[in-house]
């Protein structure tokens, strides 16, 4: 069997690791819902419908850019960096504080060990 | 941003959890740097064109904060660790011979957690492909990281350039300071 050699990110990566879902925002989910009426046009009510104006079935478009979700890859980078300071798996319970589980402390190395932190 | 040297957390450390955690501690980063690897399947043209998606988001698009502590955290592991025990070949002739990691097999956690560390390190702090190449600088010699090119190039840059004074605090709080050797 040969295996080739992929030159660039192949299209299963892409879809699976990479890809990112849009959100639908919350506001346009009400005007879908009071928009989005099921309304039968019958021919005896066509006059009436069109004296009172006919409602428009679907919702009108947001202009507001979709938000997305995190793409997998993006998910498991950070599930990564919170694992590495995780304490009870990486860092000691004694640190933990209330539920908080993920702690983002430098490591240090012994007893004596010297912590190095940068702040602003 | 300035610096300073903390006595670390907890008197006594069991022998137990502290090797689990090392060896946790080498798992994941060992994930880590599967997903960084990308480019070892790829052609050397190829990336000129397609840099690994993996490494680039990691470099730019994780969070300032979490960039600071990986980073600090790797340093501090690999470089303040003193290996003790007999069984450490680290610093003889046998520890620098090609592939001797096939050959001497069942390191301590805490030799391991110094590789993985510094394998991690090697290639956060060498990724300059794509939109991570470093800029021209105004003022500099040459060109040179941003925290939008490669963050971890851009802080351990930060770091090189500070002179460290170092203070180690003591159980009875005096403090003494030294000088440290500037990380090459």
């Amino acid at each position: 069997m040969v295996f080739e050699r992929e030159v660039e990110t192949s299209k299963f990566e892409m879809d699976v690791l990479w890809k990112k879902e849009e959100v639908e925002d919350s506001a346009m989910e009400e005007r879908s819902t009071h928009g989005a009426q099921f309304v039968i046009d019958d021919d005896e009510d066509e006059e009436e419908d069109a004296r009172e104006g006919s409602s428009n079935p679907l919702p009108i478009p947001s202009r507001k850019p979709k938000q997305t979700l995190p793409s997998l890859a993006e998910r498991l980078f950070s599930c990564l960096i919170d694992l590495l300071f995780c304490c009870g798996f990486t860092l000691p319970t004694k640190i933990q504080v209330d539920h908080y589980k993920i702690n983002y402390v430098i490591w240090w190395v012994c007893s004596t060990g010297i912590m190095l932190s940068l702040l602003k | 941003m300035r610096l300073h040297r903390e006595k670390g957390i907890g008197s006594t450390v069991d022998p137990g959890p502290s090797q689990a955690y090392e060896g946790n501690k080498t798992e994941v980063l060992r994930l880590l740097l599967v997903l960084l690897s990308r480019q070892i399947y790829v052609s050397p043209s190829a990336l000129f064109t397609s840099p690994s998606l993996y490494s680039s988001y990691f470099v730019q698009h994780t969070p300032r904060r979490h960039v600071l502590t990986v980073l600090c955290s790797l340093l501090n592991t690999a470089m303040n660790s003193s290996l003790s025990n007999g069984a450490n070949i680290m610093g003889t002739m046998a520890g620098k011979l090609p592939y001797n990691h096939l050959v001497f097999k069942g390191e301590d956690p805490r030799s391991t957690l110094i590789t993985t560390c510094l394998h991690v390190l090697c290639v956060l702090l060498d990724f300059q492909s794509g939109s991570a190449r470093d800029v021209a600088m105004s003022g500099e010699n040459g060109p040179g990281p941003t925290a939008q090119t490669n963050a971890f190039r851009y802080f351990i840059a930060k770091l090189v350039s500070l002179d460290l004074r170092a203070s180690i605090y003591t159980n009875n709080r005096t403090k003494s300071t030294f000088r440290i050797a500037s990380i090459q």
